[in-house]
């Protein structure tokens, strides 16, 4: 007699011969496909109905009759009239969108996408031809300043070299840079540049006023915090001669 | 009636119709092959959906209707089967031996020597007595005891029914005269 125990037993002998046996990943649909048509060479046939011994769900899946006809009510397999309804109603909005279909949910997407666009670029310009109107309104209005630096030649004898520090609140500054013991040139030149030495703002050519300084107005936010300097450059012609260097902290 | 003309006009009755009369036997194809409830749903109506993308290729034969449904279905399930066996093979490895491992096994209940000793040697019958069966035996003994019909066995062995039965009656007449009544 073959106990329940030696059916186990057996099972388990035969799932043991394939794990001494290796014979690589289960084979591809269109491989079990093609084996049930008589499609595969000698050898892949042999090697797909191995395969398809040690994986008997495959087996199982690739031979199980399809019913013929619906499972009458109270049969194993019956699926109920409202059921049936119900999963229509998903695949139909699986389909046509709803949320369901990719296709539709680019499509619609898409479209959400173009209307954000054209509202953010509408937006964008129009927010940019406001702030140019407020801009130039601004600008033909007479303004304050809000600070009055005069700036000191650095290197001066006599004098120990400290920056003039500008006023931590200040909406802008007018600096007064004073041209002290220099020859007079065709035109000058003011520079600003920052704490690393780059350039950060070149005047056109000026004029020396009546009492020898040179005056420009700098809003402070184009300042950052940190050193400054202020170089002042005597045109000759095409050559530029740096006349004097004016040292300022950004608070 | 054929469901073309009982469908009426449009795609959509069409599709409805065609819907309505096979979504049950796939849904119960998927359900017998042990898939879970929700998924067999969800493979049937990925069935029909791939029914419903080559739809405009059908003209009427309701025949071709059914055989495009059975093989999309067949191709989905062998697939997701197949994808799961995939993933186990590569899946993560934990070796017994590693000593990161912190759990301790539980310490056996007293044992009967006899009985174990009883249960080792009728296992090394067993054993014995499935190598000395030919390959083919094991292999329909295998897929049998698996629960496949003979029309099954026979179909994914490419050989007859009466091939399978032989070779089956066989096996279990060599493991009765190996095993015998000895317990």
């Amino acid at each position: 007699m073959i106990t329940k125990s030696d059916w186990d037993t057996i099972q388990h002998e035969l799932l043991d011969v394939d794990q001494q046996h290796p014979l690589g990943d289960p084979p591809t649909v269109e491989e079990m496909l093609a084996y049930t048509r008589g499609e595969l060479s000698p050898e892949d046939e042999e090697r797909v109905r191995r395969l398809l011994v040690l994986h008997p769900e495959l087996a199982h899946a690739l031979t199980a009759p399809l019913p013929e006809e619906d499972a009458a009510p109270g049969e194993d397999g019956h699926l109920p009239p409202e059921e049936l309804t119900r999963r229509w109603t998903e695949l139909r909005r699986s389909i046509h969108g709803d949320g369901g279909s990719v296709v539709q949910f680019w499509r619609r997407a898409s479209l959400a996408i173009a209307a954000a666009l054209v509202l953010a670029i509408g937006g964008l310009l129009g927010q940019a031809r406001w702030s140019a109107h407020r801009l130039q309104a601004e600008l033909a209005r007479p303004r304050a300043a809000s600070e009055y630096v005069v700036l000191m030649p650095d290197g001066q004898r006599g004098r120990p070299h400290r920056p003039v520090r500008l006023a931590p609140n200040a909406d802008s500054t007018m600096l007064v840079a004073p041209l002290v013991g220099s020859e007079s040139m065709d035109g000058y030149r003011l520079r600003i540049r920052n704490e690393s030495g780059a350039v950060i703002w070149t005047s056109e050519p000026l004029h020396l006023r009546d009492d020898d300084t040179f005056a420009i107005l700098v809003p402070r936010a184009f300042l950052k915090s940190g050193k400054h300097q202020v170089v002042l450059y005597g045109i000759d012609g095409t050559r530029e001669e740096q006349l004097a260097t004016y040292s300022l902290t950004v608070p | 009636m054929t469901i073309w003309k009982a469908g009426g006009g449009s795609r959509d009755e069409l599709f409805e119709a065609i819907y309505r009369k096979y979504y049950a036997r796939v849904w119960r194809l998927y359900r017998s092959s042990k898939v879970a409830d929700d998924e067999a749903h969800d493979l049937a109506q990925d069935t029909f959906k791939r029914f419903y993308e080559h739809m405009p290729q059908f003209r009427g034969e309701t025949e071709a209707v059914w055989s495009f449904l059975q093989v999309t279905a067949r191709r989905l399930l062998l697939n997701r089967i197949r994808a799961r066996l995939t993933g186990k093979r590569n899946g993560l490895h934990v070796d017994l031996d590693d000593p990161d491992l912190a759990f301790e096994l539980a310490a056996p209940e007293e044992p009967d020597y006899a009985e174990r000793e009883h249960q080792t040697l009728r296992r090394n019958r067993v054993r014995q007595a499935v190598a000395e069966l030919t390959e083919g035996q094991q292999q329909v003994l295998r897929l049998w005891v698996q629960g496949l019909k003979y029309t099954q066995i026979a179909e994914t062995l490419r050989v007859s029914v009466d091939a399978v039965k032989s070779r089956l009656r066989d096996a279990k007449k060599h493991l009765r005269a190996r095993l015998g009544d000895d317990r």
